[in-house]
């Protein structure tokens, strides 16, 4: 019996293995390619009656996650004709509410038909037409309703990939609708996140407004760069906060921890190479960061509830003097926070945030968009 | 002979009950179809019929048979009526191979990450390394109890081992895996179906094939030794049942609580017997049909999201358990 059960499971790898090989390729050379500065994660080339995307493994560098060929003419041949994407889309499902505000400056908003966990959702237009019954809930993003998908059959569906391994869009490749991937977070700067804003647009055949949208922003933000850099002092800084005996501080090369280093903050692991969070203890947050001038990206809206949390808190200088900064100017009671959506394609926007927080001189009249100093 | 009449009644009455529990959970789903669907040619809902709720359907009646099965085996094999299909740890294996899948995937070869079995291969291999470990240890303790307790220790280490694997993971793949835990029956579409559907009929056939050794086991096993039953190879052989039973639905769907633990006692309670000629199929049926209930209660919600199977199945099992526990009491 054990040796029946072997042999069967020989039999299941061996099937598994055949199944991989599938990679379909393509000889040509396309006669453009869009310039990305900062995204790693995508491609656009243009071929003569297509556009194709490529998305790139986010854990396999080098590896193809997925391979899109857009065409206007659903007539046109491309490599592979289940990769097809019409465009321009008409509609189009969304899990991920980081992906709306693309769609908002792009002005596409009004096509998408079907979100996940809606209740979650800042974005004013897309609360609204789901409440008013013109948007479907497709339930939870990483167990997304197959069964409405397939009712509601969206032109295609946008998603985020969140591991290597991800049993639900295997589930959602089964409706047979396009996946999109749109990895936006997997993305080491906010420049790159914001970048994005390309692959978005070349579904709506926008690629020319995205392009000067996305330049004109990342002009302010290196801007801002440039004066947050110049200034005299370095402010030291500390982030996240303790959780039952782990304090998640941004890695060195994380989108929060280059965002501290580019306002202009003296940031401990600036130099570390992570690219997630570092799992710390309380201890050695203590030991490092007691006396730094600034608390930035606090994980609740006040003070008091930071005491809360933690009453040990206390014993950071920061808190001590109330120079504490969160992401929670622009939240709903249900728990909804824009800058875990808008701000990704706001970029600019939350560096100058942080340039508030750390050089208040730098910007003397400066209202802050995402970021407030709790009370 | 005035037993038999009552027995075939209610083998009817159960297998209708099943075939009426299928029907409704093939109609009812998190969109209402009309009742013209199902016959008409729609390709949408065609597709959601064919492809989503009839294999799901199917998997809820080989599930609910299965973990029933190997529950009715493990309380036979320990005399125990709380053991359950996972009491050797196979659940915990399947999660820790799971677990290490998404949770640590880092470090395993890429083309085992992309192939769409590496989450079933990992549970298969978790389950069937802690029941190795299982039962080369049932070759050295003589008492069944013993055995037990090293199922559940080694269960315990597995999850031991999870806890030290989410301790440092991301919290996306930490939902991932926490989404796994939940159990679902709809993960398992016609290709995996091909490879669960053979591997628990091998177990449900060798399940039925020793129940009289398991009603031997029913008096003790030194009473059973008198008969001329071989301890050793029975346990030996209801060992490879639940791995194949327990083992291959958990790899599919994740763990489904307590139905493993509870129906065998409603199947007993019902045809008031535990001769195993009866408990055998009374409990496939009455798996199956619980499992397709809980299934459809999972759909209650109407605004997109479902129900976990898993926490559906608890809180249908654990009050029968409650109940059965009572009513013991009473009665001594």
């Amino acid at each position: 019996m054990q040796k029946l059960f072997f042999y069967l499971l020989v039999v299941i790898i061996g099937c598994s293995c055949g199944r991989t090989a599938q990679q379909t390729t393509d000889e040509q050379t396309p006669d453009s390619t869009l310039t990305i500065s900062y995204a790693t994660g995508f491609k656009l080339d243009y071929f003569p009656h297509y556009k194709r995307i490529t998305v790139f493994n986010p854990w396999q560098k080098g590896k193809i996650l997925s391979t899109y060929y857009l065409v206007t003419d659903k007539n046109t041949q491309t490599p592979d004709a289940s990769q097809t994407v019409r465009v321009p889309l008409t509609k189009l499902a969304v899990t991920s509410c980081t992906h709306f505000e693309f769609l908002a400056v792009l002005n596409k908003l009004h096509t998408v038909t079907g979100v996940c966990t809606p209740e979650l959702i800042y974005n004013e237009t897309i609360a609204t037409a789901y409440a008013e019954g013109k948007i479907t809930s497709l339930g939870d993003a990483f167990n997304t309703n197959i069964e409405r998908l397939l009712i509601l059959q969206p032109d295609a569906l946008m998603i985020a990939s969140y591991n290597q391994q991800d049993d639900n869009a295997k589930q959602l490749a089964k409706s047979r609708i396009p996946l999109l991937f749109n990895n936006e977070w997997t993305e080491q700067s906010l420049l790159g996140r914001a970048e994005w804003i390309k692959f978005v647009a070349a579904f709506y055949n926008k690629e020319a407004e995205a392009c000067q949208l996305f330049d004109a922003m990342a002009e302010r933000y290196n801007v801002a760069k440039q004066v947050a850099q110049a200034a005299q002092e370095k402010p030291t800084v500390l982030a996240g906060g303790n959780f039952k005996g782990t304090w998640y501080m941004p890695g060195g090369q994380s989108y929060m921890g280059r965002l501290f280093v580019d306002a202009g903050a003296d940031y401990f692991y600036a130099n570390d190479t992570t690219t997630g969070s570092l799992p710390l203890n309380f201890e050695t947050v203590l030991n490092q960061f007691s006396d730094a001038d600034i608390w930035l990206n606090a994980p609740v809206a006040t003070l008091s509830e930071l005491i809360n949390m933690d009453e040990r808190h206390k014993l950071f200088t920061s808190a001590q003097r109330g120079e504490v900064y969160g992401f929670w100017a622009r939240t709903k009671p249900s728990g909804a926070n824009d800058f875990w959506e808008s701000a990704i394609v706001h970029p600019d926007l939350v560096l100058k945030d942080v340039i508030w927080a750390l050089h208040p001189k730098l910007l003397p009249d400066y209202t802050p968009t995402y970021l407030i100093r709790l009370k | 002979m005035n037993r038999l009449p009552k027995n075939t009644l209610l083998f009817v009455g159960l297998i209708l009950l099943t075939a009426l529990l299928f029907l409704l959970d093939i109609a009812f789903g998190s969109v209402r179809l009309p009742l013209e669907a199902l016959l008409s040619d729609n390709p949408i809902y065609h597709e959601i019929i064919f492809n989503f709720r009839l294999p799901k359907a199917l998997t809820a009646v080989i599930t609910g048979a299965s973990i029933s099965v190997a529950g009715l085996l493990m309380q036979t094999l320990f005399r125990n009526p709380l053991a359950g299909p996972y009491v050797l740890g196979v659940s915990s294996g399947a999660s820790l191979g799971v677990a290490i899948f998404l949770l640590g995937s880092s470090f395993l070869p890429m083309h085992f990450i992309q192939s769409g079995w590496g989450l079933v291969i990992s549970a298969i291999l978790g389950g069937v390394f802690v029941l190795l470990l299982v039962l080369g240890i049932s070759f050295r303790v003589r008492q069944a109890v013993s055995l037990l307790i090293v199922g559940i220790m080694f269960g315990q280490i597995a999850g031991s081992l999870v806890t030290i694997l989410q301790n440092s993971s991301n919290p996306d793949s930490l939902k991932l895996f926490v989404v796994w835990t939940f159990g679902s029956l709809s993960a398992v579409s016609w290709t995996y179906m091909q490879v669960m559907l053979p591997l628990v009929a091998i177990g449900l056939v060798l399940a039925l094939t020793i129940q009289k050794s398991l009603n031997g086991l029913l008096l003790g096993e030194n009473y059973a030794q008198g008969l001329g039953i071989n301890i050793v190879r029975t346990r030996f052989l209801i060992i490879i049942a639940v791995a194949l039973l327990a083992g291959t639905t958990t790899a599919f769907t994740g763990p489904i609580a307590f139905i493993g633990m509870a129906v065998p006692h409603l199947v007993r309670g019902l045809f008031r017997t535990s001769n195993h000629r009866i408990m055998l199929p009374g409990t496939m049926l009455c798996g199956a049909s619980l499992l397709l209930l809980c299934d459809l209660a999972t759909q209650l919600p109407s605004d997109g999201y479902t129900l976990p199977i898993n926490a559906i199945s608890a809180l249908v099992g654990a009050p029968i358990i409650i109940w059965i526990i009572l009513k013991k009491r009473s009665n001594s």
